[in-house]
């Protein structure tokens, strides 16, 4: 998977934040503030070729129902899919 | 200089996080000190000669290496500022390098150079905001105070450029003797363009050697008090006269329930720094109580020096304590400008704000005899 290198990661005192910059301002000109998970995916987005890697990684790190976390991890790279901040 | 205002809620926690925490979220850097303009009370301008005896500009890549060391300490907001940033000979490389460090970059400009090129340029990555300086409503007042008579045609034409590309405007406007006539068409000039606006009715003394003399283009305290309540008349239209009862109010039963606290009143050295054309970093522009040279020490360093600083400095007392506060602009930059001292009451403050009360009572008289 592909991250879209016009979104930056950027770590502020701890917290995690995704700046856009270049034309995708164009539709979103804010901040995209994360939770835990959300920037462990983020991180190791381009470690894993495919969302079902992605689904192992979480795994292998977090704790919780199996079904769970795979159908949570499908829709958010769904939705960071859509929206054009990954490609896979 | 506060490069963090309009803050959206998740950008308001970050800030708020990082005043709790002392982390540089926000930083101002003064590219040049050179203008294409030479407004008479102007702070910061330097000629060129001016600027090559004191200091020379640094480079872009210089400026990057810097950004890299800020944004590694959680820096996300920058504002570049002058002199006039688009003068600056690297100005399109470096503030694309900024925003591929995921940096949120706002400019300062009097806006008299902005062309098809440089809003094409902005246009392909825009700014968080293009804050333009408007000195006047008139080629005429332009001429008079910036000495550039097409300025204000210049400045019309450059928002023009950069609305219709979409980026974000917003108007600062300080009132001077040259301009303070315009007052009224510079705020329906914002209103008409809708673009919303600043009016700084305070100006700080210059703290340049070579600027200090343009003090005298400032209002007096007896004017800039009248240029706020003028102000505040426009911008709060109908809603003026509820303001001045509530204002009133509070002031009258206010008093103080705080302890007196080291540091300074706002968030420079708190969690926003200035770092000046030639790498001295301070709190703020016109904080000289503590500079450290940034590119000779690092930034970390500067930051530790001059945030240790500001949580140790002890503005005055007597501020603390006074009802006026209420009204009082006072701020730390202004204690070290005005008198040279951040412990020192500012005097020109205290006759302001006593000036704007006075004109608040006497507009509340008013209101109260067309009661009876």
């Amino acid at each position: 998977m592909k991250l879209n290198k016009l979104y930056v990661m950027r770590d502020i005192g701890g917290e995690t934040i995704i700046v856009p910059t270049g034309n995708v301002i164009e539709n979103f000109n804010g901040l995209i503030s994360t939770n835990e998970v959300a920037a462990f995916i983020w991180r190791h987005i381009e470690e894993c070729e495919t969302p079902d890697d992605m689904v192992k990684t979480v795994m292998g790190e977090y704790e919780g129902d199996a079904q769970v976390i795979e159908k949570e991890v499908l829709e958010f790279l769904e939705t960071l899919r859509k929206v054009g901040m990954i490609a896979y | 200089m506060d490069p963090i205002s309009h803050l959206n809620p998740i950008e308001r926690e970050v800030c708020n996080r990082a005043d709790l925490r002392h982390i540089p979220v926000a930083g101002n850097i003064e590219l040049l000190p050179l203008c294409n303009m030479s407004c008479k009370m102007c702070f910061a301008r330097m000629s060129r000669e001016e600027m090559e005896c004191y200091a020379p500009m640094k480079d872009w890549q210089e400026w990057v290496a810097i950004a890299k060391q800020f944004v590694k300490a959680g820096t996300l907001f920058l504002l570049l500022t002058g002199g006039e940033p688009f003068l600056y000979p690297g100005i399109e490389p470096l503030y694309q390098e900024l925003r591929k460090l995921g940096l949120i970059v706002s400019i300062n400009s009097n806006g008299t150079m902005i062309d098809e090129k440089i809003a094409d340029f902005l246009a392909k990555d825009p700014p968080r905001r293009v804050n333009i300086t408007l000195y006047g409503a008139s080629d005429a007042t332009y001429a008079a105070l910036c000495g550039n008579p097409q300025g204000f045609t210049q400045v019309m034409r450059g928002v023009n450029l950069l609305r219709e590309r979409n980026i974000s405007v917003k108007f600062n406007c300080s009132l001077t003797p040259y301009n303070i006539h315009d007052l009224e068409e510079i705020c329906n000039t914002a209103v008409r363009l809708q673009i919303p606006i600043e009016v700084g009715y305070y100006m700080f003394p210059p703290v340049r050697a070579n600027n200090r003399k343009n003090v005298q283009y400032r209002l007096s305290a007896a004017e800039a008090a009248k240029a706020r309540f003028r102000y505040e008349q426009i911008r709060d239209g109908e809603q003026f006269k509820d303001r001045v009862r509530f204002s009133l109010e509070s002031y009258r039963n206010y008093f103080q329930t705080q302890d007196y606290k080291k540091g300074y009143s706002c968030r420079s050295g708190n969690s926003v720094f200035w770092i000046n054309f030639d790498g001295t970093m301070s709190a703020c522009s016109f904080t000289t109580d503590c500079q450290v040279d940034v590119f000779k020490e690092g930034f970390e360093i500067a930051w530790n020096k001059i945030q240790g600083h500001v949580e140790n400095s002890c503005m005055p007392v007597q501020c603390h304590q006074c009802k006026k506060r209420l009204f009082c602009g006072i701020c730390a930059a202004a204690a070290i400008a005005e008198t040279g001292r951040i412990d020192k009451v500012p005097e020109y403050y205290c006759e302001l704000t006593e000036h704007y009360i006075e004109l608040l009572e006497e507009y509340e008289r008013g209101m109260n005899d067309e009661a009876e």
